[in-house]
């Protein structure tokens, strides 16, 4: 999963074939959590996700691994597609919401389940900037210098704001508790 | 708002603090499955937690989606719960759009670019086509050129050879005379008396102002009737230098063979160069054959013949002549018809004044009689190396030196659309390149405001 392809795009045909290969079987399930978290519709994320590697597919003689990470570049395509989606959504007033999660039944509480109901809530309760950080730090995998590449800016910036969702969340479980 | 790789970079400048630093590589490695300092555990925990809540991809979609990947991502394919972002859904507008928008822009811009040029240098050449392609002044090249003289001789009370003046030829004659020989010595008058009489003045005018069969057609039929081009031709024959002079020789005894004469001629040079120049007067009904005979002479080098017609201002100046002949006929029987002596001295002055604008205007149509009936000939005869010769020593009348000529013109008339395109296509692609940065920001800012909503 965090098996970051750097070889570039060769000018080899068959080699950037088989290095776009390497990267969609390691990102897709990815990139589809990614965008699932995003875009908070199934299938609009099976959609997004679908376009993203598309694109990506249809572009990959353009990648220059002088400006990032493949796995970075990846990303941001899919970012684009899915914020394209968000406004597609808006526009035509598309209904997306979150389907029911599953409760747990009362037999099954336990500490960790009580607690990542908690940090459920605290999830709620982020901005869908600092929910898309989450996304790509821990549901996605990548490193702070990929989150960078995605979201354009510097890695130092990059990783301040995960630091402070990383607060904010602690903040609201603390107290939730 | 997304950055600039290059202002990223810059961003960086400060290191990130300690503890930061060590949570973001406590994070990576417990994303990693690894041990991680017992100080960071509430952080292994809380990235366990939320990886626990990771939407998962289903097994249905995961499967079409990987059979897509394997068949290369074909277009009109796309797997995917909702088919209204499909390329083979809606119109067909709508279709193009998304493919536009899934192309790189780097794979448009070629096609894009190669059209717009194709346009403008389309529209370049067609613009320019009639002075695309140059003339060779080598070889046996015929250039004609006729002019028609189209400014009318108006008649004025002080008017002194305006006919020929006004006739736009460069050529002159003698005038002054009463008769209608054009003044050149040795060739005989064409058979022209002029009116002599009142009535043959108004027989005249009348013939003039009246053509046959009504008015109809009018002064067109007069001038198509009447019609004068004089002509001219310059000839350049290449021989051996001993050679020139006989063939001047020859060239003479051509020109008098067809009745003309040598206005003037010179010959110069030595036994390896030698050049003859002739100036000819040939009657131009003659002038044809001449100038057949005179080619065969030697290699031509060069031949060109012009014409000017000359038409208009001598219907003018005939026209005047008979007017002032039918004045002087009154005048003449005003005068038989005077009473006193006044009269008399007063009608012999205006006869006087008259007599002498006759005078005139008879020049005036000799002369343009003579222009008409006699073609200058310039002949010039030259030797390699001497003045004229083009250095062409191909039989056919081509060579390289030609063929570099050709090229150096086509090579300035691709250069020129070349330049022309670009001034067109620079500007052009400048604003294209300008709208689409403006609009990628746009793009950019609205996806951004999407975020914050």
């Amino acid at each position: 999963m965090l098996d970051v392809i750097t070889a570039p795009a060769a000018a080899i045909p068959d080699e950037a074939e088989a290095a776009f290969e390497r990267l969609y079987r390691s990102s897709r399930d990815d990139v589809f959590t990614y965008v699932r978290s995003l875009v908070r519709n199934q299938a609009a994320a099976e959609d997004v996700t679908a376009i993203a590697f598309e694109r990506a597919y249809r572009r990959r003689s353009s990648f220059d691994p002088k400006r990032g990470s493949h796995r970075g570049w990846l990303f941001g395509i899919a970012r684009n597609a899915a914020l394209d989606e968000l406004r597609r959504g808006k526009r035509h007033a598309a209904l997306l919401t979150d389907p029911p999660s599953d409760a747990a039944s009362p037999e099954e509480e336990t500490e960790t389940t009580l607690r990542r109901e908690t940090l459920r809530a605290a999830m709620a309760t982020l901005s869908t900037r600092e929910r898309e950080l989450v996304a790509l730090k821990f549901f996605a995998g990548l490193r702070t210098a990929e989150i960078a590449e995605v979201i354009g800016t510097g890695e130092r910036a990059a990783a301040m704001r995960v630091h402070r969702t990383i607060e904010k969340l602690r903040s609201a479980c603390d107290e939730a508790a | 708002m997304k950055l600039p790789d290059a202002l990223r970079r810059k961003q960086d400048g400060d290191p990130l603090d300690e503890r930061i630093a060590a949570e973001m590589d406590a994070l990576d490695s417990a994303l990693r499955g690894e041990q991680v300092d017992p100080e960071m555990r509430s952080l292994a925990t809380l990235a366990s937690d939320l990886r626990a809540d990771r939407e998962e991809i289903g097994s249905d979609f995961s499967a079409r989606l990987d059979a897509w990947a394997a068949a290369g991502f074909p277009r009109g394919d796309r797997p995917g719960a909702s088919r209204s972002t499909q390329p083979s859904a809606g119109s067909a507008l709508e279709r193009l759009r998304l493919r536009l928008a899934s192309t790189p822009q780097r794979r448009l811009l070629a096609p894009v670019m190669a059209g717009a040029c194709a346009v403008v240098i389309a529209g370049v050449v067609a613009s320019r086509s009639g002075e695309i392609g140059g003339t060779s002044d080598s070889g046996n090249s015929i250039q004609g050129q006729t002019q028609i003289d189209t400014q009318p001789v108006a008649p004025s009370a002080t008017d002194s050879g305006s006919g020929a003046e006004s006739a736009g030829s460069a050529r002159s004659g003698s005038a002054g005379n009463d008769s209608l020989n054009g003044g050149l010595p040795g060739f005989a008058a064409p058979n022209s008396k002029g009116a002599t009489s009142s009535r043959d003045a108004a027989s005249n005018a009348e013939h003039f102002l009246k053509p046959p069969g009504g008015n109809r057609g009018g002064n067109l039929d007069k001038i198509r009737r009447n019609r004068k081009v004089e002509r001219d031709a310059q000839l350049a024959l290449k021989a051996d230098a001993p050679e020139v002079p006989d063939i001047a020789s020859k060239a003479a005894d051509v020109t008098e063979r067809y009745k003309g004469h040598v206005l003037s001629s010179q010959v110069s040079g030595s036994s390896t160069s030698a050049q003859a120049t002739l100036d000819l007067a040939i009657p131009t009904k003659n002038l044809d054959a001449a100038i057949s005979d005179l080619s065969d002479l030697a290699e031509v080098s060069t031949r060109s013949e012009g014409s000017n017609d000359i038409t208009r201002p001598f219907v003018s100046a005939r026209d005047k002549l008979a007017g002032y002949r039918a004045e002087r006929d009154s005048l003449l029987k005003r005068l038989a018809a005077a009473d006193t002596d006044e009269e008399t001295q007063a009608l012999k002055s205006s006869l006087k004044v008259l007599n002498q604008r006759i005078a005139d205007a008879k020049a005036s149509v000799s002369q343009l009689k003579n222009r008409a009936s006699i073609s200058r000939v310039s002949l010039t005869i030259s030797s390699a190396g001497m003045i004229g010769d083009t250095g062409n020593s191909n039989e056919d009348g081509w060579g390289i030196g030609d063929a570099l000529h050709d090229a150096g013109q086509v090579l300035t008339v691709a250069g020129g659309v070349i330049l022309i395109s670009s001034a067109v296509l620079l500007p052009l692609a400048l604003i294209a390149l300008l709208a689409a940065l403006a609009i990628r920001a746009s793009r950019t800012r609205a996806r951004e405001r999407t975020l914050d909503e």
